[in-house]
């Protein structure tokens, strides 16, 4: 079972930083292949700013088991920055109640034992907090920029998600702007009251 | 477009927009999921089109080719799409119809012709439809 925490960096300390930092490195850039910019095996980008909110999962050893970004539209974030063409002659949302989540990975670095239903229950754990952390900070609907196979995952998992436009093919991968709405559709299938609210960070 | 993203329009308007194929894939992950459900799938993949028209509708299914007929078919998912159908007063057909409609539609759409030509010779050798 994992535990998740939630903050904005300004909350953690440099080490807890650091470690998230390798691990999306480890996740986005050496397991996936993403280009990213990367330094010393650490992976972070501009929109790494001390009030970006960052949801962790960790195992039962403590290890970061899982990583979620959550960034406001009303100031810098990817979609808006670097694929406003996810969303041809549409407005890039600005809103207060509109946050974009990014930077999610729910994968263990280490533990090669892990099942696809223990996958299946820690993807749906961490995107559970990464929505409660989202809606503590007034969002009523994520955006996100992913891959397409993250549509599916989204739809099987009963998550209120729909595409905000046509996918457009990057590296030769397709990728597509999603938006998820918090409703009761998304509550319910996340069970939200319960499970695995995400701790404040210390 | 409504202000939630969704383009909304009735079944009708939509079986009369012209739609282009955007992209169509092999998905070797897909292949394996669907396996795992025992769905005798010989290949599978995804397929992307897009209206003509502004905004751009844009829907996505995966496909997978029957093991002993080698037909191309619908996968066992969700329609994915920026769509939300509505019925004739105008209201919301919700997430789940929206999908169920669209497979109605697309089962008189000549969609495998233009799939397996993305494809190539793979498939084209291995389905038929």
């Amino acid at each position: 079972m994992i535990q998740t925490i939630s903050g904005s960096s300004s909350d953690f300390s440099p080490e807890l930083e650091n470690t998230i930092a390798q691990y999306r490195h480890k996740i986005f850039i050496e397991r996936l292949g993403w280009p990213l910019p990367t330094e010393n095996g650490l992976e972070r980008d501009q929109f790494d700013r001390p009030d970006t909110v960052y949801v962790i999962a960790r195992d039962t050893k403590g290890e970061i088991c899982g990583c979620a970004r959550l960034l406001p539209t009303t100031r810098p974030y990817l979609l808006g920055e670097i694929f406003p063409n996810l969303l041809p002659g549409l407005a890039i949302p600005c809103s207060s109640d509109v946050w974009e989540l990014s930077r999610f990975a729910a994968a263990p670095i280490n533990n090669i034992s892990e099942t696809a239903l223990d996958t299946a229950a820690n993807t749906r754990c961490l995107l559970a907090a990464a929505v409660a952390s989202a809606t503590e900070h007034g969002a009523k609907r994520l955006i996100t920029v992913s891959p397409l196979g993250v549509e599916r995952l989204l739809y099987r998992m009963g998550v209120h998600a729909h595409r905000a436009g046509p996918p457009i093919f990057v590296d030769g991968k397709p990728i597509f702007a999603c938006w998820i709405e918090i409703d009761e559709q998304t509550i319910h299938a996340l069970e939200l009251t319960s499970v695995c609210p995400p701790q404040k960070s210390h | 477009m409504s202000a939630d993203g969704y383009i909304r329009l009735s079944l009708a308007t939509l079986s009369n927009l012209p739609f282009t194929h955007l992209a169509s894939e092999i998905d070797p992950d897909f292949l394996v999921e669907l396996k795992t459900q025992t769905v005798a799938a010989y290949a599978a993949g995804f397929s992307e089109w897009i209206s003509d028209t502004t905004p751009t509708i844009s829907i996505g299914w995966g496909w997978f080719i029957h093991n002993r007929s080698r037909r191309l078919l619908l996968a066992p998912e969700a329609i994915r799409s920026n769509v939300m159908l509505i019925d004739s007063h105008g209201y919301d057909l919700g997430t789940a119809t929206t999908s169920h409609l669209f497979r109605t539609w697309l089962a008189a759409y000549d969609w495998q012709r233009p799939v397996s030509n993305a494809l190539g010779t793979f498939v084209i050798s291995a389905c038929q439809f």
